[in-house]
């Protein structure tokens, strides 16, 4: 990226993160690990999506999601959190707002959560470790369903 | 795995690092925790939550051995949540050690080296603790236990049979079942949906296209049915028969999900159509259904059909356990050559990144940034103020000229007027006249004067503003150094817990106090005394469980850790209730170890103080945990170090209770400055006691001493000036006497003239010459000179040293 800097491209590269009317989408990251958040932080903000706020647990997810809506396109949403768990969250947030997406990020090991979470409306779902390319597509897949 | 992670991305991995730290302390302490109480499921689920975090992280940045090993032990922590596993001691040491194994693995890569420890004994543990429950239920169809060796089982069964795709019919009466759920509200449409194995969560699929379905289609039936497909297994082929008034392809666009599913096909149902419905349908697929129970497929199946599946079953249960039993190896192969190829310079940036993190409370900084933007008004002042003094300096000029014409014009006059009065004119009227002329002259400088004043005034203000933001900038940035105690005191349950089971002493441990802050170096530094003094509470202070109890305690032991703010010092309390300290025991050993004369008496305090000389243990035998003669000596020089003191209170039979004090901080201190010649010093101000001026006479000599009488008392006194070899006025008429003192010793130092006491920041003085005796750091002071600040402590010994060695040279000479 540096030489990017350096080199301003002529052919800017055209981001993902961004509606049609050029305005960016807008992301609420909850999840208790600082480090994923960090990390999805990176990979989105690469693409030009924007993160309005992160959450450090569900119940706080769940207080930013009513405080932005409906300034919000998209919400990560961890599964084990501290407090209140993604899937308790997913609820709440799904209760509160129906057309909610919400994509769940899950480790390896946690299928049957995450099969609840989408019986119970999450759009999609990640999979931990976390690579760049599946989460840009999958959280783009949910945001144009 | 991930095409993402950078090696060089230090700041994911910096935030690694420290995250891991924190994981891997709530999994002690809750282990700890849980311990106690085995049935605290709000430890167990932290436990596991820590766990699953470390497991995802360390996967995230490639550190395979660490995933692998964590997620061995999360296997086993599942079995404890689910009851399936009950707590037992030895469990929790098994779980304890696989801490320390993770702990070590997080070390061993922070310094940018993969741990080559073998740990296959340890994992074949956890599992075989982990297994120990689980094999009742594996014989009831391997759904509840194994969880791993069931997916790789699965797998591997499939892999073989997923490509083996035959064709099966549905009865009549399925399909007539299914027209009349369909009622009507459309046509019913089968969708074959074949997944992708190689998606990481490849079970959950089923259920993806479900719920992308269930909002375009009504789903009437899905084979297998919804209850597989909600097991955690595997299925290649999953058919859905859904109504719908939406078109087949565009149903089938849409549970066409990248990764997840390979292929979608549309099959249309004809309504009456004899001979049913023909589909494909996967063996495994059947066999999974008839393994979970789910038996309208393999009820209805032809006789063939129903024993294939029964030969899938089963070698998929050898499958199984072949996959349980190399999963482990296969799977760290292919990544342990991957992580072989990390080049040296990758492995030099991963130590860096292990530098000290600080995490602090965001409020902090943002009250730090509120003091940088006030400084940075007071800038523009200060920028204003020279602007002012430079216009001020251009009207001094120009008043100046003025003045000096004027004052020209008057001498020019002169003559004239000394004429006129040579010719007999009054001289009142020439004065007047004078005074007319000149009028101007007297006034000259007075809107100057004005305009000056205003500039000085404004300047002390804004002076007095910087004075103030810079108090609190450094009030600020002390306080970001400022850690809870607390990270200091976590480690001590893990502590004392290994302990009073090497020492079979029951006890339990107390602690109070944890937010108290302190400055981050000096918790570094204050580890290793207080385990030092803590092993010896729990070594020497408290009894057998048998003594306990015949001296009527409870058997287990109690020992306190506190901390607390007493003034700008930390107070930390490490009590106990053992047995106290045998003073006469103390005693005893100080006469025969010759710390003490046997005729002197001393007071329990003193002999409380004694357990700190050199050389002095009281126990009786050596054990592997403390007692190697080499302790609370060497506790004391490192709490001293640390300007702190270290002191001790006990109560036969009652328990002991060691008190260390230390300052909050070490990086700025509030010292007295003096002059030595031309040289600046620093003392601090903690230990000086007192300051005297007296005359060259009131020196007295006692054996080649040089003393003084302060009161009551004699102090030895020190002259600075020869210490440090500086040439100055040794007779002057009066000298400064700066009495300085830590615990029991005293002394005076001698210097020039006492300058005040000012906040002075220590910096630490060159390797080379961190063995200046005497010496603690150096200092810039306002004006940029350096001042060097005076170690008293170091000095005491030196002194006393020096004059030693004078007096045998002295000796000498007279003999």
């Amino acid at each position: 990226m540096r030489t990017k800097q350096d080199f301003p491209s002529i052919n800017e590269r055209s981001v993902s993160g961004v509606k049609e009317d050029g305005s960016p989408y807008r992301v609420l990251v909850v999840d208790d690990s600082m480090f994923v958040t960090k990390q999805i932080s990176q990979i989105l903000t690469s693409e030009g999506f924007e993160i309005v706020a992160t959450a450090g647990n569900g119940l706080e997810g769940v207080e930013r999601y009513k405080e932005l809506y409906p300034n919000i396109d998209v919400v990560t949403m961890d599964i084990t959190m501290p407090q209140m768990d993604g899937v308790t969250a997913l609820e709440k947030i799904i209760d509160f707002d129906k057309e909610a997406c919400v994509v769940m990020i899950s480790a390896l090991g946690k299928q049957d959560l995450v099969k609840k979470s989408l019986l119970i409306g999450a759009k999609n779902y990640i999979v931990k470790p976390l690579d760049r390319k599946k989460v840009l597509e999958r959280i783009l897949m949910s945001l144009q369903q | 795995m991930s095409d993402y992670f950078d090696p060089q991305n230090e700041e994911l991995l910096q935030d690694f690092f420290t995250e891991a730290g924190l994981q891997v302390e709530a999994l002690e302490s809750n282990i700890l925790v849980l311990e106690n109480d085995p049935t605290n499921q709000d430890a167990i689920d932290e436990i596991f939550r820590a766990a699953h975090t470390l497991k995802g992280a360390a996967g995230t940045v490639q550190m395979t051995e660490l995933s692998e090993f964590t997620h061995r032990a999360e296997d086993l922590l599942d079995c404890i949540r689910s009851d399936e596993v009950a707590v037992t001691a030895g469990l929790v040491d098994t779980l304890l050690q696989a801490i320390d194994v993770i702990k070590a693995m997080i070390d061993a890569r922070s310094e940018g080296r993969v741990l080559d420890q073998d740990v296959s004994e340890l994992s074949a543990a956890l599992a075989a603790a982990g297994r120990a429950a689980e094999s009742p239920s594996a014989g009831s169809g391997g759904t509840e236990g194994g969880r791993v060796a069931d997916r790789a089982g699965g797998d591997a069964a499939f892999r073989g049979d997923a490509a083996a795709v035959a064709v099966k019919r549905i009865s009549e009466y399925d399909l007539l079942e299914l027209r009349e759920a369909a009622g009507e509200a459309g046509p019913v449409i089968c969708l074959r949906v074949e997944f992708n194995e190689d998606n990481p969560m490849n079970t959950v699929g089923g259920i993806q296209v479900y719920t992308a379905l269930r909002k375009r289609a009504d789903v009437l039936k899905t084979e297998p049915d919804f209850d597989a497909l909600y097991e955690d297994v595997f299925h290649p082929v999953v058919e859905y028969y859904v109504v719908s008034n939406e078109d087949s392809e565009r149903l089938a666009s849409a549970v066409t999900i990248s990764d997840v599913t390979t292929q979608v096909t549309p099959l249309p149902v004809a309504a009456g159509e004899e001979g049913g419905l023909t589909t494909l349908v996967g063996e495994a697929g059947a066999a999974e259904a008839q393994r979970s129970g789910a038996t309208p497929a393999t009820e209805l199946a032809d006789s063939p059909g129903l024993s294939e599946p029964e030969v899938a079953l089963e070698e998929l249960e050898i499958a199984s356990e072949e996959g349980a039993e190399t999963e482990g190896p296969a799977d760290a192969v292919p990544r342990a050559e991957a992580i072989k190829p990390e080049s040296k310079a990758e492995a030099e940036a991963r130590r860096k990144v292990s530098g000290s993190v600080l995490r602090v409370d965001s409020k902090r900084i943002d009250d730090l940034l509120n003091l940088v933007s006030e400084t940075v008004i007071n800038k523009a002042s200060f920028n204003q103020l020279s602007n002012g003094f430079g216009e001020l300096l251009a009207q001094l000029q120009e008043r100046r000229e003025q003045h000096d014409e004027l004052v020209s014009e008057l001498f020019e006059s002169v003559p004239d007027f000394l004429e006129r009065a040579a010719r007999g004119e009054a001289a009142k009227d020439l004065r007047r006249e004078l005074i007319a002329a000149h009028d101007r002259l007297s006034g000259l400088f007075d809107p100057f004067q004005n305009a000056f004043k205003n500039t000085v005034a404004k300047y002390r203000n804004t002076a007095q503003n910087l004075g103030r933001i810079t108090g609190e900038l450094q009030e600020g940035v002390m306080r970001i150094r400022m850690v809870p105690i607390a990270q200091l005191f976590s480690r001590f349950p893990r502590l004392v817990r290994d302990l009073s089971r090497s020492l079979n002493k029951g006890m339990r441990l107390k602690i109070e106090g944890e937010d108290t802050e302190l400055d981050k170096s000096v918790i570094e530094d204050l580890l290793d005394p207080l385990i030092h003094c803590v092993r010896n509470a729990l070594d020497h202070g408290i009894e057998t469980p048998e003594e306990r109890r015949e001296s009527g305690k409870p058997e287990d032991a109690t020992v306190a850790l506190s901390a607390s703010n007493e003034g700008n010092m930390i107070v930390i309390e490490i009590a106990d209730d053992g047995r106290g300290i045998d003073v006469e025991a103390v005693r005893a050993k100080a006469v025969e170890r010759g710390l003490l004369h046997p005729s002197k008496a001393i007071s329990d305090l003193d002999a409380f103080n004694l357990i700190f000389a050199p050389g002095f243990s009281t126990a009786k035998q050596i054990t592997n945990v403390s007692g190697r003669g080499v302790g609370l000596d060497v506790v004391k020089r490192q709490i001293e170090k640390l300007n702190g003191e270290l002191s001790v209170w006990s109560v036969r039979g009652k328990g002991t209770r060691f008190t260390i004090k230390i300052p909050l901080t070490l990086a700025i201190i509030h010292g007295l400055l003096v002059r030595v010649g031309k040289e600046m010093y620093v003392i601090p101000i903690t230990s000086v006691i007192e300051s005297h001026r007296i005359k060259p006479a009131d020196i007295k000599m006692l054996d080649n001493y040089e003393v003084f009488n302060v009161r009551e008392d004699v102090i030895s006194l020190l002259r600075l000036n020869r210490l440090f070899k500086v040439t100055t006025n040794e007779n002057p008429e009066y000298l400064f006497v700066v009495i300085v003192g830590s615990g029991e010793k005293k002394m005076g130092l001698i210097v020039d003239s006492l300058i005040g006491e000012e906040d002075v920041v220590i910096k630490p003085l060159r390797d080379h010459y961190t063995n200046a005796p005497g010496i603690a750091g150096a200092n810039i002071t306002g004006d940029g000179t350096v001042s060097l600040i005076i170690d008293v402590p170091q000095l005491l010994e030196l002194g006393l040293r020096q004059e030693m060695e004078q007096r045998r040279k002295m000796e000498g000479r007279i003999a």
